[in-house]
């Protein structure tokens, strides 16, 4: 089979952290959360109050009205960074590029938004119809049919949904795509727009967000945050990134997968490790060679200690010496959208040489006994990485990156 | 001066397809206004709120012009009482 190298040469993000890459990575830097009061919803009703949503978002800066009624908002974040991403790359869109292009996006509710404006209309309003385009909205897909659209990209084009492993899916698919030449280009990561009421009542009776901040791997971490936000990456052959003489941010090398066949919400260090020993396998690297670890590290009890023990049983000794660092601490989690904001923020740490921390970290937990990066940005000249995510229901998704070496 | 189901009409497709007061008439299709199947689909939904009718799929999928939603609304009785006013929101 034709194996390829695979590089990044576009970044998109639009989150808590602000409406670009740049706003995300200075956060990240300097530690700086983006979690606050959520806005738009009565906080009176919850028994949490916060959350990471993208602040002072304005549908019709980005989108005609028009587009609007036809976008849900995870599909408007998910193509607000794929356009960052596209310019970001600086591609030229040739009929041959794309017709070689795929789409590959993440998310875990889709159209959460629109589904429930319909049925507030039905159940609450009493009205006879919902707004006639909530199918072509609701659809988990939306966000990678506009991208598309938009584009003219007729390559591959499709969606991964596994809650909080989506986006990692999403790129280990397109990674493993444009590797085996089966497309030459792709836009992939993922968006996700969790703040309904529906859904935060849902997430609400699971009794695992936080009352006050995300704190992974603190001894007094109370859960997660949620976050909303869109995230995208540019892949391509490093031969055609060459050959156009693109600018690289780095490398993807490896992708693997595994599911715990366990539980449906507690996870299993076993199955986490054995994703994270098919990702090493996939990018053939020895796992002394991984220096920084973009956690799961959702700040709940169940998941920081599991992923401390999954760690150790992979690296052994190697565990005490490598950084592992959660940026939900500052983004939120977002879901669907996890592991492509997370994977872009292990792709800067490597470019920039800057390891972003662990923020609003307070006392060290017995049980998360790694190296996590408490609070402050760390500089350090990482060859390899890896970005973690593990999803309900046991799926765990593992990508490794490597510095671009000019 | 248009009767005031047309006009009705005619505000709708504007708002529909985010057009200039003045650029639709009776006679316009909806492929001249640039109006796609989707919005087609919006436009039928606005005039089943804004007169309180029910437009079966066959009929919704057949209207190619203006001329079309009037003449569908009309032989729903429309118009025949007082035409509802248009709203300001619906201006928007």
């Amino acid at each position: 089979m034709n194996s390829r190298r695979v590089v990044v040469t576009g970044l998109g993000v639009i989150s808590a952290l602000g409406p670009n890459t740049a706003s995300f990575w200075q956060a990240l830097c300097e530690g700086r959360s983006g979690i606050g009061p959520f806005e738009n919803i009565d906080r009176t009703l919850f028994r949490f109050q916060n959350a990471a949503e993208v602040h002072g978002y304005i549908p019709e800066a980005h989108f005609a009205k028009k587009q609007i009624t036809r976008l849900d908002r995870f599909s408007q974040l998910g193509l607000i960074a794929a356009r960052e991403a596209v310019a970001d790359a600086a591609l030229e869109w040739t009929s041959e590029l794309c017709q070689r292009t795929a789409v590959v996006t993440g998310t875990s509710t889709g159209g959460q938004d629109t589904q429930e404006m319909g049925f507030v209309d039905l159940y609450r309003k009493h009205r006879s119809r919902v707004h006639p385009l909530t199918v072509p909205r609701v659809m988990c897909n939306a966000a990678a049919c506009h991208i598309s659209i938009e584009y003219g990209i007729s390559g591959p084009v499709y969606t991964v949904s596994s809650a909080c492993s989506s986006a990692n899916h999403a790129i280990g698919q397109a990674f493993w795509m444009v590797r085996n030449g089966l497309a030459d280009a792709a836009v992939t990561g993922g968006s996700e727009a969790p703040f309904s009421f529906g859904n935060l009542k849902a997430w609400e009776g699971l009794r695992v967000v936080a009352t006050d901040t995300c704190r992974p791997f603190a001894r007094d971490r109370e859960g997660i945050i949620l976050g909303e936000g869109g995230a995208m990456l540019v892949i391509e052959s490093l031969e055609g990134a060459q050959e156009r003489g693109a600018r690289i941010y780095g490398e993807i090398i490896g992708f693997g997968m595994s599911a715990d066949a366990y539980h449906l919400t507690q996870p299993s260090s076993d199955g986490a490790a054995r994703a994270m020993r098919a990702a090493l396998k996939d990018a053939e690297v020895d796992p002394q060679l991984i220096e920084y670890i973009n956690a799961h590290g959702t700040g709940t009890q169940a998941n920081d200690p599991m992923e401390t023990r999954a760690v150790r049983q992979v690296f052994g000794e190697h565990a005490d010496r490598l950084a592992i660092s959660s940026t939900k601490s500052m983004h939120g989690h977002t879901l669907g959208a996890a592991g492509a904001l997370e994977g872009i923020a292990t792709l800067l740490a490597l470019h920039h040489g800057l390891l972003p921390p662990t923020a609003n970290f307070t006392e060290p937990d017995p049980q998360c006994d790694l190296d996590v990066v408490p609070n402050q940005a760390r500089a350090a000249a990482v060859s390899y990485a890896m970005s973690n995510t593990f999803a309900f229901g046991g799926l765990n998704a593992v990508l490794v990156f490597r510095r671009w070496e000019t | 001066m248009k009767d005031p189901i047309t006009q009705q009409v005619i505000d709708a497709i504007t708002r529909v397809a985010e057009l200039d007061t003045g650029t639709v008439s009776l006679e316009t299709s909806f492929e001249d206004l640039g109006l796609d199947s989707l919005d087609a689909l919006t436009l039928v939904a606005e005039l089943e709120d804004q007169f309180n009718v029910s437009i079966s799929d066959e009929e919704a999928y057949a209207f190619t012009t203006v001329q079309d939603a009037v003449e569908s609304l009309q032989r729903r009785g429309v118009g025949k009482d007082e035409a509802p006013e248009t709203t300001a929101e619906q201006k928007l």
